[in-house]
């Protein structure tokens, strides 16, 4: 086990989150290869998950621009020509909401050795001469950029304040459009993927399935399915979707030889399915999971936390999830007893103030609640 | 499965029903009436287990523990301090003879039965508040101790208030017969143990 966990360390084996978002400070110093998240609405719990995917993605503006789209942070105003333009409020990333010159987040291990990630709102002037003198795209600019740094790596964007064409609508295309120039190695991006409290779309599945199928881990996203299913599976194909559906559609083999739609099967069987092909696909990196609970029935909850830990250990995946539910909490214990060499743990969010503060509850602690029904959100 | 606990703000962990029903009764009698829940651990190792995990609950302002100290007061103390510890809270060395409280969010209380200076459990407690001069109390004593072995209950005292409470003129159970007037709850341990309650419950 110790050899296991010394080929696979965690990317984020403890967090600590400044200035980002709702979240003025948060110390988290154990996370495990799985973790629950558990506290009251407005703990920040969605905003922790946003916090890692960002940290994985090194403050890619792809990823800024997916939390803050999905969020709605988007102003609209009149350009010069009194069109109207739409741009992210990249504001909103920060603490406060009324950020200025020099404000600045940052996400990372709960420790001073390990990089973290920096983002920061800065004027031009401030910015590293190696970044100055490489742009002339930087002269245009008359307003604030947000500069995001990690280790040695400096990279500007240029997306603050509507300084950038933003005339075509719906959304422009923002990694493109606004990544400045940068200085110092582009560090390795960690992979990730997420899953939302809604179902993946037919798109997203498609992809996913095919990153996957005729691999070692197709089985396992079957197994995972059989889970959700009164019906023994076959198999599992991707097939053109009729012209009303969002792009081609997954089917399934039953054992009776007929092969029916996937959603046919109900949500729980599209949420396993998702969660086991997130997780293939999420190797070496993150798999983050908003409100675990849904669609999977409360008698299932250990089961499927089960098919998660060994999942996550086989494909060196973390898994960070939020729950409000007890049932989830009471499956997600029994499936970490079973399954003692995987380090898992749930953290409760609570407010204080301005701050969010964390309580872990590891190994023991865990089963002890989740056993004599002791509140642990 | 098991649902989780109500969350309630004042909560005292006790190991069984027994020292719950007693409790119970007991502030009854005495007009202690601020607002608190009651949960029964079901077995002292249970109860141990579960203290930095109920310190921890969210919204607790208040959270005693009551337990037997048996036969080593000294082990049972360490053992609470330990898993205070691990809460973040911390505990003075020395066991408090009048209740230990300590303040801070949530408010910890720590009684060990029967005083917080001797070995011994719940029906120790009991049996300093039967009332003085009791000519049944020393006739149960006896009663008890001429079993012979290896017929003699264990611990005792366990057996002697059962036998004093079988042989009043309604035999009632412990806490019954609190209710009931069988006890003299203005004796000074159960006073000091209603003081207890009021520094560790009451705003």
């Amino acid at each position: 086990m110790i050899d296991q966990i010394e080929d696979n360390p965690l990317q984020l084996p403890s967090l600590r989150i400044s200035g980002f978002r709702g979240i003025d400070h948060l110390e988290i110093s154990r996370l495990g290869r799985v973790t629950l998240l558990t506290g009251r609405n407005g703990t920040c719990k969605t905003t922790v998950l946003d916090a890692v995917r960002i940290f994985a993605d090194r403050g890619n503006l792809s990823s800024l621009g997916d939390i803050l789209t999905r969020n709605e942070e988007i102003v609209r105003r009149r350009d010069e020509e009194n069109d109207f333009a739409e741009s992210l409020s990249f504001e909103a990333l920060f603490h406060g909401r009324d950020p200025v010159v020099g404000t600045t987040f940052s996400i990372g291990p709960d420790d001073e050795d390990q990089p973290r990630l920096h983002v920061e709102i800065s004027s031009v002037d401030d910015l590293p001469d190696a970044i100055l003198t490489q742009s002339r795209r930087l002269d245009v600019v008359d307003g604030p950029v947000l500069k995001t740094s990690f280790n040695e790596f400096t990279e500007c964007l240029l997306v603050f304040d509507n300084t950038i064409n933003t005339k075509r609508p719906p959304y422009i295309p923002w990694s493109r459009a606004a990544r400045g120039p940068s200085t110092g190695d582009r560090p390795d991006l960690v992979n990730y993927h997420c899953l939302g409290p809604g179902l993946l779309n037919n798109r997203e599945l498609d992809r996913l399935w095919g990153e996957i199928a005729l691999t070692q881990s197709e089985s396992s996203a079957l197994d995972a399915l059989q889970l959700a299913s009164n019906q023994g599976i076959d198999g599992v194909a991707v097939v053109p979707g009729a012209r009303q559906t969002f792009g081609r559609r997954v089917v399934v083999k039953l054992k009776t030889g007929r092969r029916v739609p996937l959603r046919s099967l109900g949500d729980g069987a599209v949420r396993l399915f998702s969660m086991a092909i997130a997780l293939a696909n999420a190797t070496g990196g993150f798999l983050l999971i908003d409100e675990a609970e849904n669609g999977v029935h409360h008698s299932l909850q250990s089961e499927f936390w089960g098919f998660v830990f060994r999942a996550a250990e086989n494909h060196n995946v973390q898994v960070i999830a939020t729950t409000h539910s007890w049932d989830c909490i009471v499956g997600f214990a029994a499936a970490a007893q079973e399954n003692e060499s995987t380090e898992a743990g749930l953290i409760r969010l609570e407010r204080r103030g301005d701050s969010v503060r964390a309580t872990e509850y590891f190994a023991e602690d865990l089963s002890v609640s989740a056993a004599q029904g002791i509140e642990v959100r | 499965m098991i649902r989780p606990n109500p969350v309630s703000e004042r909560v005292l962990l006790v190991e069984g029903r027994d020292d719950e029903r007693v409790i119970r009764e007991l502030c009854e009698h005495a007009g202690f009436s601020c607002d608190f829940s009651i949960i029964d651990k079901n077995g002292k190792d249970r109860l141990l287990r579960s203290i930095r995990n109920e310190v921890e609950v969210s919204g607790r302002t208040a959270l005693g523990v009551v337990l037997d100290a048996n036969n080593d007061i000294a082990a049972r103390w360490q053992a609470v301090r330990n898993q205070l510890s691990r809460a973040d809270t911390a505990v003075q060395p020395d066991l408090d003879p009048t209740g230990s409280v300590i303040q801070g969010m949530p408010r910890v209380g720590v009684w060990i039965m029967p005083d917080n200076q001797n070995e011994g459990q719940l029906e120790d407690f009991v049996a300093a508040m039967i009332p003085q001069n009791d000519v049944v109390w020393p006739l149960a004593q006896d009663y008890i101790k001429s079993i012979p072995d290896p017929h003699r209950p264990s611990p005792l005292i366990k057996a002697q208030v059962h036998a004093w409470l079988a042989a009043r003129p309604r035999p009632r159970h412990m806490g019954t017969a609190i209710q009931a007037g069988d006890f003299d709850t203005q004796a000074s341990l159960a006073e000091s143990f209603i003081n207890w309650m009021k520094r560790l419950f009451e705003r």
